[in-house]
């Protein structure tokens, strides 16, 4: 498998201290609303990769991905996109970025006809005949033949069939950098798959110029699609890296029940059974467990996300 | 501006607003008129109003809700704002020419059929022809007004709520409050007179006024999802 840390390509400048390039950079975001303050002093999205966003609920996910679309602009701080000089969302910026949000999207009372026809109108680099083939192949007219399906209004659709509806819409432009709010929650598991391939896709074709900067609570199910990962709690950044990384900095434990009290002092994250305890440790911590009887495996990132998540978070688990 | 606004209607609601609704109409003024000659044409201007505060449910209903849909897809483009704000503006330049379009259909039609169809000539009121030709034109212009102005003002409170029941209510209130007014205001300045102009001057005016504060409400509302309104 392609190491995908450090591997440049042919671009050139705006580089972070991830090493790579950037399609987007912020620096000192911060908004507040009543009991809730997002700061975030640095960030940094890979170009060419798919970025997971991850957090437990009321972390901030939603409210940096609309600072980030320009759906939300009383934030403090700065935005860079795709190394330009101008800082800030304009128009040519919201041209290149494909957005999708969960709740109030479309109107509900446009047909699929009508989300057509307005993005025609929105966007200069929208394809109908793009849309009208992933509106097919997501299913979204599935028991409607032909004539009828376009007419269907997005507030009839299920929560499913409007997510492929948002996304067929962004993915019938010519974007360089999706921001994917939830897009996997209200689809079933064939449909996540479709969509991992879809992101796959997308970034294959962009030949190391598309991004995707996604949120997601269903860690595993787009771990396959998954590059880099940033995981949130109370409106900060916990931890960020590139997945290979991450499971290089981290390594999963499993010990007898006896061992269990000793180590729970240096794991992050620990469940216990009848029969024996499991969790995740730094790797640099692994000498501490000398004298214990545990195994240890590479953790997948959905136990990574979990441990990160419980040792930050204000929840009493 | 006009492409703006036709992407915001749906093939059944451009059927029934531009289409089935001012042709109904017509026929109503037609019919009524041959019962009870000009005074007819209050009616259909009457459920105009009616009619455009519930087919607004089709287009922006419920946009300025407290919850209201923030609309994200046209957050989403550096026109998204442009283009909602040439929609609602559109749709109320279609407002006025549907009532005067109906309003002067109607009235060539009732002009003919008054009192002829129903061969009862002696009921048919001669209210609007009582005046000059230009104070005839001159309170033919005042309802059209009349019927925008409610129209728009109905449409505009309409889009506070988003239930049926609540749009029933405006729609009926503003439609008797634009029967009341284009009666009563007539005759109350003593119709046939040159008075007739002044009520001109105050529907356009207040047509204009509600208009304006329809269109910056709704876009209010819309870009208010930028900053937490």
């Amino acid at each position: 498998m392609k190491d995908k840390r450090n591997d440049r390509g042919n671009h050139t400048g705006n580089y972070g201290v991830t090493g790579q390039e950037n399609i987007l950079q912020a620096q000192n975001l911060q908004k507040r609303y009543k009991g809730f303050a997002l700061s975030i002093p640095r960030l940094e999205l890979p170009k060419g990769f798919a970025t997971a966003l991850v957090g437990e609920n009321g972390a901030g996910k939603t409210t940096l991905l609309n600072l980030l679309a320009g759906i939300r602009l009383d934030y403090k701080g700065e935005i860079n996109y795709f190394g330009r000089q101008e800082k800030g969302i304009d128009g040519s910026v919201q041209e290149r970025i494909g957005y999708t949000g969960p709740g109030s999207y479309f109107l509900p009372q446009w047909t699929i006809r009508q989300v057509e026809e307005i993005s025609g109108i929105l966007f200069d680099n929208f394809h109908r005949d793009r849309f009208r083939t992933f509106c097919g192949e997501l299913g979204i007219s599935s028991g409607l033949a032909g004539f009828g399906y376009a007419y269907r209004e997005v507030k009839k659709l299920s929560d499913g069939n409007r997510m492929k509806l948002m996304l067929a819409a962004v993915l019938s432009r010519d974007t360089e950098l999706l921001i994917l709010d939830e897009p996997a929650s209200p689809l079933d598991p064939l449909m996540r798959d479709k969509l991992c391939d879809m992101i796959r896709g997308y970034l294959e074709q962009g030949d190391g110029e598309r991004s995707v900067f996604f949120s997601t609570h269903n860690i595993t199910d787009m771990e396959g699609v998954t590059d880099y990962c940033l995981i949130m709690e109370h409106g900060s950044i916990v931890e960020e890296g590139f997945v290979e990384d991450l499971k290089e900095k981290y390594i999963a434990v499993k010990g007898e029940a006896a061992d269990a009290e000793r180590a729970r002092d240096i794991l992050l994250s620990m469940s216990r059974s009848a029969y024996g305890f499991e969790g995740i440790c730094l790797a640099e911590d692994m000498e501490k467990l000398a004298g214990m009887d545990v195994a240890f495996e590479t953790p997948g990132l959905s136990q990574i996300c979990v441990a990160v998540m419980k040792a930050n978070t204000k929840l009493k688990i | 501006m006009l492409r703006s606004y036709t992407v915001f209607t749906s093939i059944p609601y451009r059927i029934a607003v531009w289409g089935l609704i001012p042709a109904g109409l017509v026929a109503v003024a037609a019919w009524s008129g041959s019962k009870i000659g000009d005074l007819a044409l209050v009616l259909p201007l009457m459920i105009l109003v009616l009619t455009e505060v519930f087919s607004d449910s089709w287009l922006f209903g419920g946009i300025q809700t407290k919850d209201s849909e923030k609309i994200d897809y046209l957050k989403c483009s550096g026109r998204g704002m442009a283009v909602m704000s040439n929609a609602l503006t559109a749709d109320m330049i279609r407002k006025l020419f549907t009532a005067l379009a109906v309003a002067s259909v109607s009235y060539f039609l009732i002009g003919r059929v008054k009192g002829g169809a129903a061969a009862m000539p002696a009921l048919a009121i001669n209210f609007i022809s009582a005046g000059e030709t230009a104070q005839e034109i001159g309170l033919l212009g005042y309802l059209v007004l009349l019927s925008y102005s409610f129209s728009v003002l109905g449409t505009f409170l309409s889009r506070y709520g988003s239930t049926v029941y609540i749009n029933m209510m405006l729609g009926y209130g503003t439609m008797m409050l634009a029967g009341l007014a284009g009666i009563y205001c007539p005759m109350l300045l003593g119709y046939p007179s040159n008075s007739v102009f002044l009520l001109d001057l105050l529907a356009a005016a207040a047509g204009g006024g509600i208009s304006i504060v329809a269109v910056r409400a709704a876009m209010k509302k819309v870009k208010g999802g930028y900053y937490d309104e």
